[in-house]
């Protein structure tokens, strides 16, 4: 069965819990004991994505972690095969006896999700694999206060986004949304 | 340094790499060419040894460095690492031979040749990342290509002997010509690229890192334009000038084309960095 995180920007008000209990579950540093210009460990980010050219939203906030990609770059392009799947969550994760601190997946990945402590060792989000064995959710979806995190099977996620995205539509009941679709019926 | 080389001041131990090892592809280029010295291979043996020598330097831990091998099957980095112990296991084998087997030196230098060449296209298809669009492009084999020929092709013709130059005398100022030519390609073809992506605001961020460091890119295209000078004076020269005019050649392209390896580590601006620096001026402004 393959996990992964669900994100709705909608919904996401910027304030930092999945970050801060990210940082709590898996004990890492808070930025301010970090060297100058050093920034730690971060395994969820989140981050503003701005739009200057939108008029009435300008600015998206997006907690980004690792998508636990179905074909994940981070995995095909490390060297040692320190970077693979867990068969019973399909959770990309990494072994970090293994890891030789080349810094490759970090340049494969396309989110920034390979972060790097001060061994110099890869080391990334794991969804709360440990937390998913006790049928808990992961740490950052629980501190989620404005549902905009999820997580779980894909399928499962699937039908969720589907059936929310429908809700919308009906909801919105705008005719230039509707029309076309009744035109062709 | 300025504070642009950040990037590539991390990834010094690649810089050196990516420098000595294409480099070392070059001494075997002119070796091959002047065949039967044990001179050319025992200098490219000592050139791409410290280029290996130098990659584990940016590793975090560097003698877990063999592991870097398993994943040959899927990895580009395995395969560069594969590709350049088997070039310099070849360049032994090719000094070993000229030593004690002097018949069979012409195939050890063919052989060491084509891994040379393989190691170059394998090293450039590591660097073919959807994440970096900077790299993502035909210009990182011709980057490496001209390393060789800008620096591995003069300095291999410091270890041939003069006797045996009247074949060889034209290839430096060719090879480095040829690189000045491939190095300023790369640069113009890398641009048009990127211009071409930066209609949604992705290559922006990598377009401000490029003019920041312009006048560097500058700098290292002169370094290599020096080089073609001294390296044609070499050819017309005596040999004891062409010698001295040679290593001449050497100094100022080696540290040319180092500027270019390290530029080409500290442009690229990840993809997910540029996109929140999405600008709100048209991006084919800078599309020159």
């Amino acid at each position: 069965m393959q996990y992964a995180f669900y994100f709705d920007p909608s919904r996401c008000m910027q304030c930092f819990a999945c970050e801060v209990a990210c940082k709590a579950e898996h004990d890492l540093r808070p930025r301010v004991e970090e060297k100058p210009g050093a920034r730690g460990p971060r395994f969820r980010q989140v981050t503003t994505v701005e739009h200057p050219a939108a008029s009435n939203l300008p600015v998206e906030y997006v907690s980004l972690a690792c998508m636990h990609c179905g074909a994940a770059p981070c995995l095909a392009a490390c060297p040692t095969n320190a970077i693979h799947r867990d068969s019973e969550f399909g959770v990309v994760l990494v072994d970090s006896t293994r890891c030789i601190g080349c810094r490759y997946c970090s340049w494969a990945c396309p989110f920034g999700a390979p972060q790097f402590d001060r061994d110099g060792l890869m080391q990334k989000c794991d969804l709360c694999i440990n937390r998913l064995r006790r049928d808990e959710l992961p740490a950052c979806v629980e501190a989620c206060c404005g549902g905009a995190l999820q997580a779980g099977p894909v399928e499962e996620l699937q039908t969720k986004v589907r059936g929310r995205a429908a809700g919308q539509i009906v909801s919105a009941a705008r005719p230039s949304l509707v029309m076309p679709v009744i035109r062709r019926e | 340094m300025e504070k642009g080389f950040a990037a590539a001041r991390q990834e010094l131990g690649l810089v050196v790499f990516t420098l000595l090892l294409p480099a070392g592809v070059g001494i075997v280029l002119t070796g091959a060419l002047a065949a039967r010295q044990p001179w050319p291979p025992l200098l490219a043996v000592a050139v791409s040894g410290a280029g290996l020598l130098a990659s584990l330097a940016h590793l975090a831990r560097p003698l877990r460095a063999p592991r870097s091998v398993t994943n040959w099957q899927r990895s580009w980095l395995s395969r560069e690492i594969l590709a350049a112990g088997a070039f310099w296991f070849c360049t032994i084998a090719w000094t070993v031979s000229s030593v004690l087997t002097p018949a069979l030196a012409p195939l050890a230098a063919t052989l060491s040749l084509l891994v040379g060449a393989i190691l170059l296209f394998v090293m450039g298809r590591a660097y073919q990342l959807t994440t970096r669009p900077s790299w993502q492009g035909p210009e990182v084999f011709g980057e490496l290509g001209a390393v060789a020929l800008a620096v591995g092709v003069p300095a291999g013709m410091l270890a041939v002997r003069s006797d045996r130059w009247s074949g060889v005398a034209w290839l430096a100022p060719a090879a480095v010509a040829a690189a000045l030519g491939v190095d300023w390609w790369a640069v113009r073809s890398r641009r048009a690229r990127l211009s071409s992506l930066a209609a949604d605001g992705k290559a922006t961020a990598t377009f401000n890192q490029m003019d920041a460091l312009g006048s560097w890119t500058a700098s290292a295209l002169l370094l290599t334009a020096a080089g073609v000078l001294l390296s044609l004076a070499g050819a017309l020269g005596a040999p004891a000038q062409a010698q001295c005019l040679w290593a001449g050649t050497v100094v100022v392209t080696l540290p040319g084309q180092a500027l270019m390896r390290a530029i080409f580590y500290a442009t690229p601006v990840p993809q997910r960095h540029a996109v929140r620096l999405r600008p709100p001026w048209p991006s084919a402004a800078h599309g020159r």
